[in-house]
C-alpha cells in the first residue's frame, strides 16, 4: 500500500513539466551549492587571503552557500508536493518558474555581492538578492493561495 | 474566475495550457529583471550627481577631510565599536595591535602582571603587588610609607605594562605607580631601572599624573579637563608654591581608552551618522575621491600622513602658554589631517626648554647631529630625512596599520616584506637590482640589509635599543666628531673609527672616507669604537653600545666576541641600572654564543644571580664571581684580542686605559630625561 501510494506520488510530479523542471533544478542547484560549500571549507583549510580576510567577502559567499541549498531544497519540497497542492497548472507554472528564477538570484546577489565589494558593503550585484527574494516570496504565496483555495 | 482546464488534476493537464503558461512567468521575469536593471544603472548614473553637494569631493583628492580646529572636548567622536559594524577587516587587524591595549580598565584580560605577593624591594621601599579577588592591589610599607593602591587602569602591553591608581586627597587624578611588569622578562621593575637615570633617584622620582602627561597620547580623544586652574593661578600670584603634579586637580575623560580609529582618522560622528544613508555609500564607492567626513592617512599628503603619526611619535610642545592652558582644559587641538606644525612645535635638538637652569633638557635628547636618539621621535627623524625632504617618504611607506594577522607584524606594525630591503628599493630601485654592489657585503648579509648602515639601532626607548628614524649615510669621521654610534661600527665591533672610514672611503669615495682626528666622547679614535662608547660614552652611548656587543646577528661568531667580555663585565658596575641591564644580557648573548662553539666560559647560570636593579652590595658579589670565572677561563682557545681592545695578548684588562675611559663616561652626568 505504501509502495503504491510512493509510486502515485512520484508519477505525480513526473507527470507534471513544471514540478519536473523544479525537481530537477532542485537537486542541481542543491548540489551545486553543496559543492560551493565544501569549496569555501577549503577556502577556509588552505587560509586563502582573499576569502578569510576579507569580512564582507566571507559574509556574503556564506550566505551565498546557505541560501543556495536552502532555497534549492524548498524547490524540491515543492516540486515533490505541488502536484497534490497546486491544482491549477497554470500556478503551477508560475510558481515553478518563480521559485527556480529566485533560487538562482538569491545566492548569485550573495556571492556576486562579495565579488568586489567595496569597504563596509557589498558590491551592487547584491541587488539581485532583493529581487530573488521577491520571487521566492510570489512562489511561496502562490502556493499559500492555492493551498487556501482549495475545496475541500 | 479560473480557466476551464484550470482545475483539472496536474497529471491530465500539462501539455494542454504548457505553453501558454510558461509564457507568462517568462515575461513577467524579463519585467523584473529589465526593471531592476534600469534602477541600477540610473541609480548609480544618478547618484553621484544628486549627491554632488553631500560628496563635496575636493578636487584634488589631497585635502579631503581636513577637520576645522577644535578642541578633543568639542569633537564628534563616535568610537571604535560603531566603526567595526561597516569596517570589521580593519577593526580586527586594529583590535590585534598593541595600539588598542595602550590603555585599559584593570580587568583580568587587561592585567598581564604577576599580582602573586612577591615583595618587590627598591631604595628602602617594598611594593608588593597582590590580587584581591578581581581586584589588582599594589602595597607599598617602608620609609614613613605605608599605602595601599588599587589599580584601576593599565598602560601598555607589549614591552611593559605600567599601573595607575587613584592617590587619597588627589581627587579623579590617576598616578603611574613607582613598579611596573616587564613582559619579556617576566619581572617587576621599578621606575628608575627603566627609564635612563642613574642609581639613587628618589623613590618616586617618575610618579606621573596620567592625566596631565599620559592622557594625550595613550588615548583617543583626550580631555584632560583641570578643574582648579583658576586657584593654582591664584596661589601662584599669591607667590606661594605650586607644583602641578601635586597641586592640580582634573576630572579627565577620554573618548576611548587606548589608541582607537580616531586618533588616525578623526572624530567619526559626522561620518556614521551620514554614512548610515546607504545611496550616500554607493555614491561613494561610485568615486575615487576622499569622503570629506572621515580622514584616511593614506591619502593624505606625505606632509599631513606623517603628521598623523607625528602627533604622538614625535615630541612636542605647546606653542604658547594659552595653547596649553587651553589643551589641559579642553584637551589637543590638532585632529588628524591638519598640519601638525599648526598646533604643536615639534621638539628638536636647538628647541630650548622653558625650565629654569634646565633649558638644554630636549637637546641631550638628541645626538649632537640632531638626530634623536630616544623613543618617541620618530616623526622628527622623518622630517630630517632626504627621502622625506626631497621624495614622498611618509611613515605608510613602510608601517601599515591594517592587514591580513599574517601579512603585517603587530610588533612595529610591519608588513613582513618591510622588514627586508623592500621599503627602500621600492624607490631605490637601481641599488635593489644590485644590493651587493652598493654594500660590498654579500647580498644575504646583514651588511646589505638598507637598515643597518642608514638607519642604525641607536635609539633608547621602554627599555630597548631601537633603530633611528632619521634616514642617512653613515659617517665615520662625522659620527666620531658628534659622539653618536657609528651603523658600520655597530656591526663590526672589534674595528676602530680609523679603519671604518678608510673602508668607507674605499666603497663610496672620499667623501665618506675622511680621515677620523678626534672623537666628540674624548676617547682615542685607535680605541675600538664599540669599547670606547661602553667606557667613554655618556649614558646613552653606553646604553647602546652595551646592547650592539650582544645582538645576535654580529659576524664575529664562537669566541670572536670572547673581547667584549671583561669589558661588559665592568660595565655591569656602571651606575645606570638600563646599561647594567644590557651589558648582563648581551654577557648572556656572547657566553652562548661561545658554548655553541664548545667553549665553556659558563657565566650564564652567575649572570642569573645578577639582578640589574639589585643592591649595590649584591651586584658587588656577583660581578666579583664573573670576574673570578672570567679570569680563570683559559684563553688558549680565543683567537688574538684585536688591537685597540684594551687587553693584552693574554687577554689581561688594560685597567689603567680602561679607568681612564670610564672617567670620561661618568663625568658626563646631566641626566638624560625621557619625556614620557
Amino acid at each position: 500500500m505504501a509502495a503504491s501510494s510512493s509510486s502515485s506520488a512520484r508519477a505525480a510530479w513526473r507527470d507534471d513539466p513544471s514540478s519536473r523542471a523544479a525537481m530537477r533544478f532542485g537537486w542541481a542547484a542543491a548540489s551545486a551549492f553543496l559543492f560551493f560549500g565544501i569549496g569555501l571549507e577549503l577556502l577556509h583549510f588552505v587560509k586563502a587571503p582573499f576569502y578569510v580576510d576579507v569580512h564582507m567577502r566571507r559574509e556574503m559567499w556564506t550566505l551565498a552557500h546557505a541560501h543556495g541549498v536552502l532555497i534549492a531544497l524548498f524547490t524540491i519540497v515543492y516540486a515533490a508536493i505541488a502536484p497534490g497542492v497546486v491544482p491549477r497548472a497554470t500556478a503551477r507554472v508560475r510558481a515553478s518558474w518563480l521559485l527556480r528564477i529566485g533560487a538562482l538570484l538569491v545566492p548569485v546577489g550573495f556571492l556576486a555581492g562579495g565579488v568586489g565589494s567595496a569597504e563596509g558593503d557589498p558590491s551592487l550585484g547584491i541587488v539581485l538578492v532583493p529581487i530573488g527574494a521577491t520571487l521566492v516570496l510570489l512562489a511561496f504565496l502562490l502556493v499559500a493561495q492555492a493551498v487556501w483555495m482549495e475545496k475541500s | 474566475m479560473a480557466d476551464s482546464h484550470d482545475d483539472v488534476p496536474a497529471a491530465s493537464t500539462a501539455s494542454a495550457d504548457g505553453a501558454a503558461a510558461l509564457r507568462a512567468p517568462r515575461r513577467l521575469f524579463a519585467t523584473l529583471v529589465l526593471a531592476a536593471a534600469i534602477a541600477v544603472a540610473l541609480g548609480a548614473w544618478l547618484a553621484p550627481h544628486l549627491y554632488r553637494d553631500e560628496l563635496n569631493l575636493a578636487d584634488d583628492d589631497t585635502g579631503a577631510g581636513v577637520p576645522a580646529t577644535a578642541h578633543a572636548r568639542d569633537a564628534d567622536w563616535t568610537g571604535s565599536p560603531t566603526c567595526a559594524a561597516c569596517h570589521p577587516d580593519q577593526h580586527a587587524s586594529w583590535a590585534r595591535t598593541f595600539h588598542r591595549t595602550m590603555t585599559q580598565e584593570a580587568d583580568r584580560t587587561a592585567v598581564v602582571g604577576r599580582f602573586d605577593g612577591t615583595p618587590v624591594r627598591h631604595d628602602g621601599i617594598v611594593a608588593t603587588p597582590r590580587r584581591d579577588g578581581d581586584r589588582y592591589l599594589i602595597e607599598l610599607r617602608g620609609s614613613g610609607i605605608a599605602e595601599t593602591f588599587e589599580v584601576v587602569r593599565t598602560v601598555g602591553s607589549r614591552r611593559y605594562q605600567q599601573y595607575l591608581a587613584y592617590m587619597p586627597g588627589r581627587g579623579e587624578n590617576l598616578y603611574r605607580l613607582p613598579i611596573l611588569w616587564h613582559i619579556e622578562d617576566q619581572r617587576w621593575v621599578h621606575m628608575n631601572g627603566v627609564f635612563l637615570g642613574r642609581d639613587g633617584e628618589g623613590y618616586f622620582q617618575h610618579l606621573a599624573v596620567w592625566n596631565q602627561n599620559c592622557i594625550f597620547c595613550h588615548n583617543t580623544g583626550p580631555v584632560p579637563n583641570i578643574v582648579n586652574h583658576a586657584e593654582l593661578i591664584a596661589r601662584g600670584q599669591r607667590g606661594e608654591p605650586v607644583d602641578s603634579a601635586r597641586d592640580a586637580r582634573y576630572d579627565s575623560h577620554v573618548a576611548e581608552l587606548g589608541i582607537a580609529c580616531e586618533s588616525c582618522h578623526g572624530p567619526g560622528g559626522a561620518h556614521a551618522a551620514r554614512n548610515r544613508n546607504p545611496l550616500r555609500r554607493y555614491a561613494m564607492h561610485f568615486t575615487d575621491g576622499a569622503d570629506p567626513t572621515i580622514v584616511d592617512p593614506a591619502r593624505l599628503d606625505a606632509q599631513r600622513s606623517v603628521d598623523v603619526c607625528g602627533q604622538c611619535h614625535g615630541q612636542r610642545i605647546a606653542p604658547t602658554v594659552d595653547r596649553l592652558v587651553a589643551w589641559i582644559h579642553d584637551g589637543p587641538t590638532y585632529q588628524a589631517g591638519a598640519r601638525l606644525a599648526e598646533h604643536v612645535r615639534p621638539v628638536f635638538r636647538d628647541t630650548r626648554a622653558p625650565i629654569a637652569h634646565q633649558d638644554d633638557l630636549f637637546s641631550r635628547r638628541f645626538w649632537q647631529d640632531g638626530t634623536a636618539r630616544l623613543t618617541a621621535y620618530e616623526y622628527q627623524g622623518i622630517l630630517q630625512s632626504p627621502c622625506f625632504e626631497a621624495g614622498t617618504l611618509s611613515c605608510l611607506s613602510c608601517h601599515a596599520m591594517h592587514g591580513a594577522e599574517d601579512a603585517v607584524d603587530v610588533r612595529g606594525q610591519l608588513p613582513h616584506a618591510m622588514r627586508t630591503n623592500q621599503g627602500c628599493v621600492q624607490c631605490h630601485e637601481t641599488i635593489g637590482a644590485d644590493v651587493a654592489a652598493h654594500t660590498g657585503h654579500a647580498v644575504d648579509s646583514t651588511g646589505s640589509q638598507c637598515y643597518s648602515c642608514h638607519m642604525p639601532k641607536m635609539v633608547y626607548g621602554i627599555m630597548e635599543i631601537h633603530r633611528s628614524h632619521r634616514i642617512e649615510n653613515p659617517n665615520a669621521a662625522a659620527n666620531a666628531a658628534e659622539a653618536r654610534p657609528h651603523a658600520c661600527t655597530s656591526c663590526h665591533l672589534d674595528r676602530t673609527l680609523p679603519w671604518s672610514a678608510e673602508a668607507s672611503g674605499a666603497l663610496w669615495g672620499d667623501s665618506y672616507g675622511a680621515p677620523v682626528a678626534v672623537r666628540g666622547d674624548g676617547a682615542d679614535p685607535a680605541v675600538i669604537d664599540s669599547i670606547a662608547s661602553l667606557l667613554a660614552g655618556d649614558p646613552v652611548q653606553r646604553a647602546v653600545a652595551a646592547h650592539r656587543m650582544g645582538r645576535d646577528d654580529s659576524p664575529l661568531a664562537g669566541g670572536a666576541r670572547a673581547f667584549l667580555v671583561p669589558h661588559l663585565i665592568e660595565s655591569l658596575t656602571d651606575p645606570y641600572p638600563a646599561i647594567r641591564r644590557f651589558a648582563s644580557r648581551s654577557l648572556r648573548a656572547i657566553d652562548a654564543d661561545m658554548a655553541a662553539a664548545s667553549l665553556d666560559l659558563s657565566l650564564t647560570a652567575t649572570l642569573d644571580d645578577f639582578d640589574f636593579m639589585g643592591p649595590e652590595a649584591q651586584r658587588a658579589a656577583v660581578i666579583e664571581r664573573l670576574r673570578a670565572r672570567w679570569s680563570a677561563f683559559p684563553k688558549t682557545g680565543l683567537p688574538a684580542p684585536p688591537a685597540g681592545a684594551l687587553l693584552a695578548a693574554d687577554y689581561v684588562l688594560d685597567a689603567e686605559a680602561e679607568r681612564a675611559l670610564r672617567a670620561l663616561g661618568l663625568a658626563q652626568a646631566k641626566q638624560i630625561h625621557i619625556g614620557e
